[in-house]
This record gives C-alpha cells, sequence and structure tokens, in this order.
C-alpha cells in the first residue's frame, strides 16, 4: 500500500455513503392521510375501469374481471384447494432464495477479498451469468426432477448472481485504513467479516435481499411453467391452458403478494441493520 | 484488499517485556522501493536507520512524500521493507504487528458501532472478558472527555471527538509501542492543542514509547523527546535534534519558552533545504 492510499480511498466511499443517504431521505415522500387516499383512488380508477372495459371493450376470456377475480379467490380460500400451491410455492421460493443469498454472499465476499480468485473464477461466473437462466429450466429438470429440486436450484441461480455482483463490487469500497485498523487490532478472518465487511457491504446487501425476493419468485415461476405438478405457477399456466382468465389473474395476484410479504419483510430487516445511518 | 491474517495476537495478560530490550523500535538500514503500475521504480526511503527507546516520545518530522508515514506502515507491518530490517519489542517485524497500536489522521472508527462499541472491539478482539470490558470503556471514555456520548454514532461526533474515540480505542489494551500519524492533521488549532495536552497527559502517565509522525514543527517540538528530520524523496534520516525542554510540559505555554523558539529555529534551517 501506498503512504497516501488510506485517506484518499476513504473519502470517495464515505461521499458515496452520504450520497445515497440524502438522496433516499429526499425521495421518501411523507406519507400524509391525502397521499395515501390519492394512492388508493388511483387503485379504484383502476379497477373500476378495468370492470368496465372487461366484455364491453375487451372480451372477458383475455382479462378477465375483477368482479370474477375476486370471486375466484374466495372459491379458492373458502374451499381451501389453493393452499398446497401456496405452501409448494412458498417452500420454492424460500429455499431458492437463501440459497442463493447465502451463496452470493459468500462467493462473493471470497472472490472480493483474493485477487488471485477472482482473476480466476469471476470471468467464469461472468460466462454463466450470460446464459439467459430460462434456457435452462429445462436441463435444471432432467438434473433435479419434476419436483421442488428443479424449482428451487433456478431459483437460488438468479439470486446467486444478483447477490454476488452486489457483493462483489461492494467489497472495492472496503476502506483500507479500516482492514488496517482491524488488522493491528488483531482480527482473525471471521472478525473481519463480521465486524467490518458485512456491516460495510449492508447497503449492497440489502439491495440484493431486496431484488432478491422478485428473482427468485421468476426463477420458481419458470421452473413451475415448464414443468410441475403444483405449486401457484402452475396454477396460473394451467388456468391458461383452459383459458380460465380468473385462474390466472387469482393466480399472478397470489404470487405478486408473496413477493410483497417478502420484500416487506426485507425492509423490516433493512431499518433495523441501518439504524446507525440515521 | 487482503484480509491476510496477523501473526500472533499478545495475550490481555501478557507481561511488558520491556527491560530485556533497550529499544522498542529499531529501524536498521532500511529501504522501501515502490514499483506503481505504469510508472518507474522509485525508492520512498534509502539507508534510514532510527532505535526509539521503551519509554520515549520520538517525532518524525519531513516533507510530504518523504515517506514519513511508510517508516509507521513497516513497523505495523503492513509492507515490509525492501532491504534491512526492523525490530519492534526485540522481535523482527514480518507480519501485522499486533503490539501496536496505530493512529491515524482519518480517524478509521467503524460507522456502524457507538463510541462505546467502537472502544470496545480491541478489547473483543483480544478476548477481555465481558466486565473487565466494561470497565476499561468506562475508564476509556472518561479519560478522553467523551461523557455523554456513549452512543453516540461517529457521524454524529466532531472531528476532535472521533479522535479522541480513536485515542481511547487505542490506548485501552495498553499496546506497548504507539504509532500516531499525524493525528491531529485534520484539526483545527485550538482541538489540535487541547488534544495535544490530553495525548501528553496520557503519555505522562503511561511512558510508552512514541513514534509520531507530522509535518507540524510546533507540534513536534511541543510534545517530543527528539525529532528526527528527514530529507526528501528518497526520505533518509537527516538530523536528529533532542527536545531538551523540561517535563512536564504544557502545551498552551510551552511555546512562550525562549528554548522553544531556538530550537523550532533550529529544525526549521534543517528542513527548510527539503522542501
Amino acid at each position: 500500500m501506498s503512504v497516501v492510499q488510506s485517506s484518499q480511498t476513504k473519502a470517495p466511499a464515505e461521499a458515496a455513503d452520504m450520497d445515497a443517504g440524502a438522496r433516499a431521505r429526499a425521495l421518501r415522500v411523507p406519507a400524509t392521510a391525502t397521499i395515501t387516499l390519492g394512492r388508493l383512488a388511483i387503485v379504484v380508477v383502476i379497477i373500476a375501469a378495468w370492470q368496465l372495459c372487461s366484455g364491453r371493450l375487451v372480451p372477458a376470456y383475455l382479462i378477465s374481471s375483477p368482479s370474477a377475480v375476486a370471486q375466484r379467490l374466495y372459491d379458492l380460500f373458502k374451499t381451501g384447494t389453493v393452499w398446497p400451491d401456496i405452501g409448494i410455492t412458498t417452500q420454492e421460493l424460500v429455499s431458492g432464495y437463501v440459497i442463493g443469498i447465502v451463496g452470493g454472499v459468500v462467493v462473493g465476499v471470497a472472490l472480493g477479498s483474493s485477487r488471485i480468485a477472482a482473476a480466476l473464477i469471476e470471468p467464469l461466473l461472468a460466462a454463466l451469468n450470460s446464459v439467459p437462466k430460462i434456457a435452462l429450466a429445462p436441463l435444471f429438470l432432467l438434473w433435479f426432477g419434476i419436483g421442488l429440486g428443479s424449482k428451487i436450484a433456478i431459483a437460488a441461480m438468479t439470486v446467486f448472481f444478483v447477490m454476488f455482483y452486489n457483493v462483489y463490487m461492494g467489497m472495492g469500497t472496503v476502506p483500507k485504513g479500516l482492514v488496517n485498523t482491524l488488522q493491528i487490532m488483531g482480527a482473525s478472518r471471521w472478525v473481519m467479516v463480521r465486524q467490518l465487511i458485512l456491516p460495510q457491504l449492508s447497503v449492497p446487501i440489502l439491495a440484493g435481499l431486496k431484488a432478491g425476493v422478485s428473482f427468485a419468485m421468476i426463477g420458481v415461476v419458470v421452473g413451475e411453467f415448464v414443468a410441475a405438478d403444483s405449486g401457484l405457477g402452475y396454477y396460473v399456466r394451467n388456468s391458461t391452458d383452459l383459458f380460465d382468465s380468473p385462474g390466472v389473474y387469482a393466480g399472478i395476484i397470489l404470487l405478486m403478494l408473496l413477493v410483497l410479504i417478502g420484500v416487506g419483510l426485507v425492509t423490516l430487516l433493512e431499518r433495523r441493520l441501518l439504524r446507525w445511518r440515521r | 484488499m487482503s484480509l491476510s491474517r496477523p501473526t500472533s495476537v499478545p495475550s490481555p495478560t501478557s507481561e511488558p517485556r520491556r527491560a530485556a530490550n533497550p529499544s522498542s523500535i529499531r529501524i536498521i538500514d532500511v529501504e522501501q522501493r515502490f514499483t506503481p503500475p505504469n510508472r518507474p521504480a522509485f525508492n520512498a526511503l534509502e539507508a534510514v536507520g532510527l532505535e526509539i527507546g521503551p519509554t520515549e516520545f520520538c517525532s518524525i518530522v519531513g516533507p510530504s512524500g518523504c515517506g514519513k508515514s511508510t517508516v509507521l506502515n513497516m513497523v505495523a507491518g503492513f509492507l515490509q521493507p525492501t532491504s534491512g530490517r526492523i525490530e519492534a519489542l526485540g522481535k523482527t517485524v514480518q507480519a501485522v504487528n499486533t503490539e501496536v497500536g496505530y493512529v491515524t489522521q482519518d480517524s478509521n472508527l467503524l460507522p456502524w458501532l457507538t463510541t462505546a462499541k467502537n472502544i470496545e472491539l480491541p478489547l473483543k478482539i483480544r478476548g477481555f472478558a465481558k466486565a473487565e470490558r466494561e470497565e476499561l470503556v468506562r475508564h476509556w471514555i472518561g479519560v478522553v472527555g467523551l461523557e455523554g456520548f456513549e452512543s453516540s454514532y461517529p457521524h454524529q461526533l466532531s472531528g476532535g471527538m472521533q479522535k479522541r474515540c480513536a485515542i481511547a480505542r487505542t490506548l485501552v489494551y495498553d499496546p506497548e509501542v504507539l504509532l500516531l500519524d499525524e493525528p491531529f492533521g485534520a484539526l483545527d488549532a485550538i482541538t489540535k492543542t487541547v488534544l495535544q495536552g490530553v495525548l501528553l497527559d496520557l503519555w505522562e502517565s503511561k511512558r510508552r514509547s512514541v513514534l509520531f509522525v507530522t509535518h507540524d514543527l510546533n507540534e513536534a517540538i511541543t510534545l517530543s523527546d527528539r525529532v528526527v528530520v528527514m530529507t526528501k524523496r528518497p526520505g533518509t534520516v537527516k538530523a536528529i535534534v533532542d527536545i531538551d525542554l523540561p517535563r512536564p510540559r504544557n502545551v498552551y505555554e510551552i511555546g512562550s519558552d525562549p528554548r522553544f523558539a531556538q530550537l523550532h529555529r533550529d529544525l526549521w534551517s534543517l528542513f527548510k533545504s527539503e522542501i
């Protein structure tokens, strides 16, 4: 390292952090009652327009209608037939997500801390990442079977790359001065990761966690579309084949809700982890 | 960045080995050659020799880029000399030197830890028991005057307070040797003087060896037993000036001592030909 490096490398990283914080504050619109009502009004108008168009301007088998979708959702939960599908999809989503996130963080930190490992492996990962994941879905079905395994694998791989690149690029922002400081204190590799790297990367990791939810769902649904015998994706696909448009929309809404719940949980985590920035 | 693991961490109970070593730090005929990418190699340091006694406060002054900080980085074990040898507490420095404390111009506090947690961190890493950690943290927060800011995060502290925290975090584990690299460089004149006073008081009570890098001649004279003047690049030791001002010193008044003025003139005449 050079003499002046520590003081020079730290400043831009800090400035970037502060910029991000300031931007986040500027973008946060105060959720006053008026705003909430406004948002609600927009949704109501869209749903009303949808209801009015359905069967009049656009054939109902293409866009169904809010009332038909609501009726279908009600029936699905009343009979309880939807629960196994929700269970399967949730299981695939959570498993694939967790595997992808953990893998992405571990490989990102590993390659980010070893120039040799990065030089050897990163180009291979970039090549693998350039393969459209959807194209791999049939292969994964061959390898991992028609059940949960193939969906988990596709979701995990999709999430892995999102997380890996967030962490790998983030490793460049770890200030050399802090690394040196912890080394002088006698920090082991694990202490370095736990006390410096993970907190330093909290923002890119949280971004990866958030984006990862919807990426995991893409992986799961792709898998269920290609071949499955249960799950919400399978339900949507099956309803499409039967020209059952209320079923398609009901399935899509349930998929959306699952992703929203996941993102909501990450947001709770975000508030906890970023307390020190306020 | 690399995550190389330092070789050994002294246990909290390890006894000082000062008596056995007349010098805490020995820098023996050290050369440091840098080969920056796409630029010709150059010697940052040449034939540097220096010994610092076990209770000595020694400052290094020199023009920008003369390799002052490189000397500290080598004593800290962040880089190895191209030739020559560095000994700290009787052992050749070959890896990150966990027996020293290092305070840099950037406070290098962990931004996600509170004042108390930052000061506690080295104790945690070195395996101090929880009760002892809490006791030491409370003590040092008092020593550096940060009472009431225990649960503040670094960005909520002023530059001077961050520096107090960084000093406490380094002294809390009582390192045998203190390396300070322009610790007060970025502070305003008043805060700087106040913290020089804090540092001198601490040194008077602990008497560790201190290697202090600065470009401020007044600061060097105020604090030191000896001031090492370095040449411009390639840096080497140009002269060593004994600061024979009596101790304990008062940082607020020492500047008006006629001897201080004389020392300043002496140092300046050595220094100015190197700019």
